[in-house]
């Protein structure tokens, strides 16, 4: 069949980024949109490996989890921070 | 060898590895990481089995037996039989000891897949069909329904002996 | 069929699952199994040792980044949205 041979890794990895890019878009949540980054990275690999820069995916695949950790921790403070802010609000309200 | 019929071969083999050495090494019983609490208890909420629950919940936080299996066959297509289960062997060490994690399953799992794909290459089995073939275990584990597959996985817990206290 | 693109229609499927999940820790488990699936296909397509070095590297730095993001899906228990 003719659509079975569009499957190679290059449009397989391409499609995985887009699948990722569309879901950073469209989903409201942050730690979701974190998840599809982390998905947006494996198909990124994939396409650094299908053009056979070796070096350059080694390097992407040990830097982009630390960037992946680095937004996780922005997330957390800035909920914790504003998660204290509405708690401060309540309270100036209910005194 | 046929390859459909040698890939699935190699994928019920993969399957018993991965399964029987991380339950025998203790993963369902308590969950390694916060993250595997997380994933379990999630599990859980949604009509399965807690014990399967944490199994999944360490497959996905932490390299295990699944993980060995996986980067064993890789390694043994690539860099050859004997030696590419070692080397395997060691990454999954160090990358156990970078998750914390104190534990042996990772190059237990390498080190069994490199002989499974030694003795089955006599009948005809190569690694990449081994390679294929994890990749079709683990989607039945974590990738069509995870209630159905936490209950099967907390069965084979009980059997063993390595069900869960927590509630 | 060749092996790659068996893989490759998997990979398609997991990455399909974890876009139209219901549940956040349901998407951990699917982009788990989508990062098995790639590891296979760097493995199968760059067929030299250093090619199953890169594989092994992706694979364990794909698993402390879902151990990461597993741990604050349990650390922040409600998210606070801007609107």
């Amino acid at each position: 069949m003719a659509i079975l041979d569009l499957i190679n890794i290059t449009t397989v990895s391409a499609a995985v980024t887009l699948i990722g890019a569309a879901g950073i878009i469209v989903l409201p949540k942050p730690i979701d949109k974190v998840i599809m980054f982390a998905l947006l990275q494996g198909g990124f690999i994939g396409l650094i490996a299908a053009a056979k820069y070796l070096d350059v995916a080694m390097a992407v695949a040990l830097f982009d989890p630390i960037s992946t950790v680095i937004l996780l921790i922005g997330i957390i403070k800035i909920n914790e921070i504003r998660r204290k802010r509405e708690k401060a609000q309540e309270e100036m309200t209910l005194a | 060898m046929n390859e459909i019929i040698g890939i699935i071969i190699a994928a019920v083999l993969s399957w018993l590895n991965f399964v029987l050495i991380d339950t025998w090494v203790g993963l369902p019983e308590k969950p390694g990481v916060k993250g595997a609490d997380v994933i379990g208890r999630d599990i859980k909420k949604r009509g399965g089995d807690l014990s399967g629950g944490f199994f999944q919940g360490n497959i996905v936080c932490s390299p295990d037996a699944s993980a060995g299996t996986l980067l064993g066959a890789i390694a043994c297509y690539t860099i050859g039989i004997p030696e590419g289960g070692f080397i395997a062997a060691l990454l999954v060490f160090i990358g156990n000891r970078l998750c914390a994690d104190p534990g042996y399953a990772g190059t237990t799992g390498a080190l069994t897949i490199m002989v499974i794909i030694a003795l089955t290459s006599f009948i005809g089995i190569t690694p990449e069909e081994f390679i294929v073939g994890m990749v079709f275990a683990i989607i039945t584990i974590q990738g069509l329904s995870h209630p159905r597959s936490s209950r099967l996985l907390g069965k084979i817990a009980k059997r063993m002996g390595r069900y869960t206290d927590i509630t | 069929m060749m092996l790659i693109q068996i893989v490759g229609i998997l990979v398609l499927f997991m990455a399909l699952r974890t876009l139209f999940a219901r549940d956040r820790a349901e998407r951990m488990l699917y982009l788990n199994a989508m990062s098995f699936g790639i590891s296979a296909l760097i493995a199968l397509y760059i067929q030299t040792p250093f090619g199953a070095i890169i594989a092994i590297t992706y694979f364990i730095a794909s698993t402390v980044s879902s151990n990461a993001i597993a741990y604050s899906i349990g650390r922040v228990k409600k998210e606070i949205i801007v609107k």
